[in-house]
């Protein structure tokens, strides 16, 4: 049976190079074997240094009191920031350290490193945490230390939530993975500057700037399948084994098996969907000021790291000053371009949240619905949304306007970002809503639209806000590269007007950091503000109910 | 006697991959005010066939027939009080119990008027605005009761409702549940009540039913003749004799399985 699917998955990538080959030319696909893997070698090894970094750090940071209260701020600061909106810094910090290549490929390594890092790090804190007291007085009561404790009862426990991690790290390193090979811009002068590091993230990104859009298309395609494949025959089977040899905490670990919420600080990721770590995240966001302070520090702390660098640091301040008045244009239209870019996140969540609840819905009401939905869910995990933003706007541009097609990219951009944590979550939710509710609605007559309100709704809306907060998350990350676009010179960027644009040209066309810095900042504040007036509130009137399930 | 409810020749099969048959040829009725238990061991399908009496399933062959009328889906007349209480966690006290009544159409002011009532009578008049989440077992099963009660229906179920609660808890609940029942004001008159627990039977059944597990068939039927109210008959020599009695059915029924 795996034989089998091992032989389908490569004649599956086989026919594609081959059909590949057959329509758009043998010279365009020669490499393409190559470059994935020099990309899938890219993701994996940074994959296996997340990995180890999270869990070293994540069970030191969930046994030891002192190193948590120093990790998982750092951590959570961290994952606050929109991993594309420091990129610029980070990169243009590390080539000018580095010899040109290398530079490039600790870059390219780094914005992987931090699209996966979160997810194991926090995963591993929650699953830790997680182990019931009764197993950690069992374990002490036999004389289990060092060692032993972490073989026999830490590892174990941390298993499902780690594989569960790691399907998410894997599937977002890979999304990442076009930024993190190719970024390319032009300054004032019209001059352009190029950063890539070979793989297929690159090949399909020179490709759209070359003009050859199936050529990208095609790139997509197999980079699609490469992660398509790589869910099916390592993560299912490893979870499959996982949950067969079930560990005795099992039990209590089951729920995260198969759902994408994790416990994080910043973004209430929550393992599982036990409303009492709803209710112990809430409470950790009290700390939510403490936060805020962490986040001025670590920019303030970059700022001066740079001064340092840069050895003037007089001059620089001077700079800084100079820089925020001279660009009193691009000051001047913050407060209208993060609106834009705020209203841009939220069409493309509403329309989530109407697919959403109208999966959640037929996940009650309709018994066939997980059979079609669990396929169609995996594949469409398996799409490399920010891969396909700029074929889908070149090739949009063939009969549209470039503002319309960017726009229409950029919507769908957000919403394959958007939508899988919602419909995972909300869909799970619904899946594990107890029996016995559903016998109450038929025993006391309550079905059509009063069922929805009163039944799925409410019982979906935990994991419906955990969802959002994941969403939103993932959204502010892709923002910023859908706002954006430098096709080859002599043409001018594309841009929509938002705070992604912002930063992208504070960072690439001026070579402004402070004023990156300064965006950055505005960045964070909005996604803090966001949080606490919205998803806070929210968290906290479900936490009144003490809904509980599972 | 006037038969109210009659179980008539009841077989379900789960079809899991193979077909399993968890009820077969399962027949008893229950007269007009009667108190009827359901016991037997866990697997006799028990809950099974009190979900096909309340319409939430459908039996392969059989019926259940309620004032002569076949129960093909669930109706106000006949309610349930479940093992876990199921109440909904978004919902007040007072809301859960105006649910069925809200769904029937009935006047907001009047459904407020008929929860605070029987909250009242489950002694929860001070928790109406509490959410599940904050009241106890024993609480959340009041809430249950008055739910279940609250569109005056003639069959009360109840399906293992004391075995989610602690032993005090639900001797509590048992001597409520026996007034309740006793209640002639009270349109509900009708009870029954699936358990495992044999003093717990005894202590509440007119009638017990005695089922044996897989394929779950009826192996004996018990009349108790323990006068009421019986909480004050539970040192009475007939109280034993009958849990003695009902232990050696039931012990029968297990044997083979030992």
């Amino acid at each position: 049976m795996r034989g089998l699917r091992v032989l389908a998955a490569f004649s599956g990538l086989l026919a594609t190079y081959l059909l590949g080959s057959y329509f758009i030319g043998t010279s365009a696909v020669t490499y393409v074997p190559w470059y994935a893997l020099l990309s899938l070698g890219r993701v994996a090894g940074v994959y296996f240094i997340a990995l180890a970094v999270g869990l070293a750090f994540g069970i030191v940071a969930a046994t030891n009191k002192t190193a948590e209260r120093v990790l998982v701020p750092l951590f959570d600061i961290g994952q606050s920031v929109p991993i594309l909106g420091y990129f610029p810094v980070v990169l243009t910090f590390l080539i000018l350290i580095f010899p040109h290549g290398v530079g490039n490929e600790i870059g390219a390594d780094f914005l992987l490193f931090t699209a996966m890092e979160w997810d194991i790090f926090f995963g591993v804190v929650g699953a830790v945490k997680s182990i019931p007291s009764s197993v950690e007085e069992a374990a002490r009561g036999y004389g289990f230390s060092g060692t032993n404790r972490l073989r026999y009862v830490v590892l174990p426990a941390v298993l499902p939530a780690l594989l569960s991690a790691s399907v998410l790290a894997w599937n977002d390193g890979w999304t990442f993975d076009v930024a993190s090979e190719f970024v390319q811009f032009a300054n004032s002068a019209g001059a352009l500057t190029t950063y890539s590091v070979t793989g297929l993230g690159s090949y399909i990104e020179l490709a759209t700037q070359q003009g050859h859009v199936a050529v990208s298309w095609f790139g997509v395609l197999v980079m699609g399948e490469i992660i398509f494949i790589s869910n099916q025959l390592i993560w299912h089977a490893l979870q499959t084994r996982v949950a067969t040899h079930k560990p005795v905490l099992a039990s209590f670990i089951r729920p995260d098996l198969q759902s994408p919420l994790r416990l994080r600080k910043r973004f209430r990721r929550i393992v599982g969907l036990r409303m009492r770590q709803v209710a112990q995240t809430v409470r950790v966001s009290e700390q939510i000021s403490t936060r805020v302070l962490a986040v001025f520090f670590a920019v303030v702390l970059l700022a001066v790291g740079f001064l340092v660098y840069a050895r003037l640091p007089i001059g620089a301040l001077q700079g800084f000053v100079e820089a925020l008045t001279r660009s009193g244009g691009q000051l001047r239209n913050v407060p209208l371009y993060s609106l834009y870019t705020v209203g841009r996140l939220f069409a493309a969540y509403a329309t989530c949240v109407a697919i959403s609840l109208v999966c959640a819905v037929f996940a009650v009401t309709k018994k066939n619905f997980y059979r079609y939905f669990y396929p169609l869910y995996d594949l469409g995990r398996s799409v490399p949304y920010l891969a396909i933003f700029l074929p889908l706007f070149v090739t949009l541009h063939g009969s549209f306007s470039a503002g319309v097609s960017q726009e229409i990219s950029s919507f769908i951009l957000l919403m394959l970002a958007m939508v899988w944590y919602l419909l995972f979550n909300v869909v799970t939710a619904a899946r594990a809503l107890p029996t016995e509710l559903t016998e109450v609605s038929a025993v006391f007559g309550v079905k059509g639209w009063k069922r929805v309100t009163d039944i799925i709704l409410p019982a979906v809306l935990p994991a419906f806000i955990t969802g959002s907060l994941l969403a939103w998350g993932g959204g502010w990350n892709v923002v910023i590269y859908s706002e954006y676009v430098q096709l080859a010179a002599p043409s001018a960027p594309y841009v929509l007007p938002g705070l992604g644009y912002l930063l992208d040209n504070a960072a690439y066309v001026l070579g402004d950091i402070p004023l990156v810095i300064f965006f950055l900042f505005i960045m964070s504040g909005i996604v803090i503000l966001l949080e606490r007036l919205v998803w806070r509130r929210l968290l906290r009137r479900v936490e009144r109910f003490g809904v509980e399930f599972n | 006697m006037t038969v109210i409810l009659s179980v008539k020749n009841i077989v379900k099969i789960f079809k899991n991959g193979s077909e399993v048959k968890a009820i077969d040829d399962v027949s008893f009725d229950v007269n007009y005010d009667e108190f009827i238990c359901i016991i037997g061991p866990s697997g006799c399908g028990k809950s099974t066939l009190l979900r096909i009496i309340a319409g939430l399933e459908t039996a392969d062959s059989g019926q259940v027939l309620f004032r002569d009328q076949p129960i093909t889906k669930p109706s106000p007349k006949v309610t349930m009080v479940f093992q876990t209480f199921g109440l909904l966690p978004w919902k007040t006290a007072i809301e859960n119990v105006e649910l069925p009544m809200e769904v029937a159409g009935i006047e907001k002011a009047t459904a407020r008027a008929t929860a605070e009532r029987y909250l009242r009578m489950v002694g929860l008049s001070s928790f109406e605005g509490a959410y599940p989440h904050d009241l106890s077992g024993g609480m959340r099963q009041r809430v249950g009761v008055a739910r279940a009660l609250a569109l005056g229906p003639e069959v009360l179920l109840l399906d293992e409702p004391f075995s989610a609660l602690d032993e005090l808890t639900a001797k509590s609940l048992r001597v409520l549940l026996l007034q309740i029942w006793g209640d002639s004001s009270l349109p509900t008159n009708n009870f029954v009540m699936v358990t495992h627990n044999v003093e717990e039977a005894v202590m509440m059944a007119d009638r017990i039913i005695v089922m044996s597990p897989r394929p779950g068939r009826v192996v004996g039927e018990l009349k108790v003749h323990l006068p009421r109210p019986r909480f004050e008959h539970l040192r009475d020599p007939v109280f034993f004799e009958t849990v003695d009695k009902l232990m050696g059915m039931l012990s029968s029924t297990t044997e083979e399985q030992m």
